[in-house]
């Protein structure tokens, strides 16, 4: 009887899989917003602040020991957030933002720093979200890098569509670009298919 | 002080380059304000180096890249792919036009 409920508990006890996951992107495809709502779900708090200022996040950060359950598993993520990447960081944008002229030059040192920091970290990582603003056109070349690096180097990824809770987002171009990749769309903002999302990490781990 | 110019690498003369050197002859062409059009593409590791020392030599001048990749017809089945890297610095401003891809190329001066 002890015997029988020592093999009950064992075989309804979750796997777990502990897994470095790193969300990159351009800047403004709502990467923080996700990894604020990862976060969430596990510990209840937020990782990083979003204002809609670009470049708000310009150094990793990393969240660990974040406990999810998905798809029979339970995940144990340390999650990184990355600064977003781009090719240029223009000090004069942060103007327009209210920001006087030595707080733009200084917020676009930090971002430059950030971008290589960023892709330094896509060494460091199990798996990779490449977080893709479906409410733009996803040609951008900075996105054509991130799958070819990530190819390159074997480090297995999904492409996720963010902001299709907007009118405007078209996830079906963004699917169709990288076409056979895996693959989903979601709304961080919303919570909309995170589950989803959580289930193709535990799929893919 | 930027000067306006286009430089075009020939897929040949880049052959002889170890990838640094070629990563440090588009840094060197861009950040004087020339926008350089490469015949043929970036590989995805060289892609990541150029972005990166470009992040180190942003200044109040110069901004960055923008980088394109335009295919152009040779022939009735073949096209050659270039990739533009246009460079963002203080004083004017690199205008493709994208419609064409026909390299129509013109810079405006910012006030």
């Amino acid at each position: 009887m002890q015997a029988k409920l020592i093999l009950q508990k064992i075989f309804s006890r979750k796997k777990k899989k502990s897994i470095k996951l790193g969300i990159f992107g351009e800047v403004g495809a709502g990467k923080t917003t996700l990894a604020n709502l990862l976060s969430k779900i596990a510990i209840g708090k937020e990782m990083g602040s979003v204002t809609g200022i670009p470049h708000e996040t310009r150094k990793i950060n990393m969240a660990e020991n974040l406990l999810i359950n998905a798809d029979g598993y339970e995940l144990n993520l340390t999650l990184l957030d990355t600064p977003g990447i781009t090719t240029y960081v223009d000090f004069r944008e942060f103007m327009k933002y209210g920001l006087n002229r030595e707080e733009s030059i200084n917020r676009a040192k930090e971002a430059a720093k950030g971008v290589v920091e960023a892709i330094k970290a896509l060494d460091k990582v199990d798996i990779a979200l490449l977080v893709v603003d479906s409410t733009r056109m996803p040609f951008d070349q900075v996105n054509m890098m991130l799958v070819g690096n990530l190819e390159l180097k074997n480090i297995p990824f999904i492409i996720v569509a963010n902001k299709i809770d907007r009118e405007d987002a078209n996830p079906e171009m963004v699917k169709e670009l990288f076409n056979g990749r895996p693959f989903v769309e979601i709304s961080a903002l919303k919570g909309i298919n995170i589950d989803k999302l959580l289930e193709k990490v535990a799929e893919i781990a | 002080m930027h000067s306006l110019g286009i430089e075009l690498i020939t897929s040949e003369f880049v052959k002889s380059f170890t990838k640094r050197e070629k990563i440090r002859h588009i840094l060197n062409s861009v950040r004087e304000g020339k926008i350089v059009i490469l015949e043929g593409e970036l590989l995805p590791d060289e892609h990541t180096e150029l972005i990166k020392e470009i992040m180190l030599a942003i200044s109040n001048d110069f901004y960055g890249i923008e980088l394109h990749k335009v295919f152009k017809k040779k022939g009735m089945f073949k096209k050659t792919v270039y990739t533009i890297i246009e460079p963002r610095i203080n004083g004017f401003k690199w205008m493709l036009n994208e419609k064409v891809y026909g390299f129509d190329i013109i810079a405006k001066l910012e006030n």
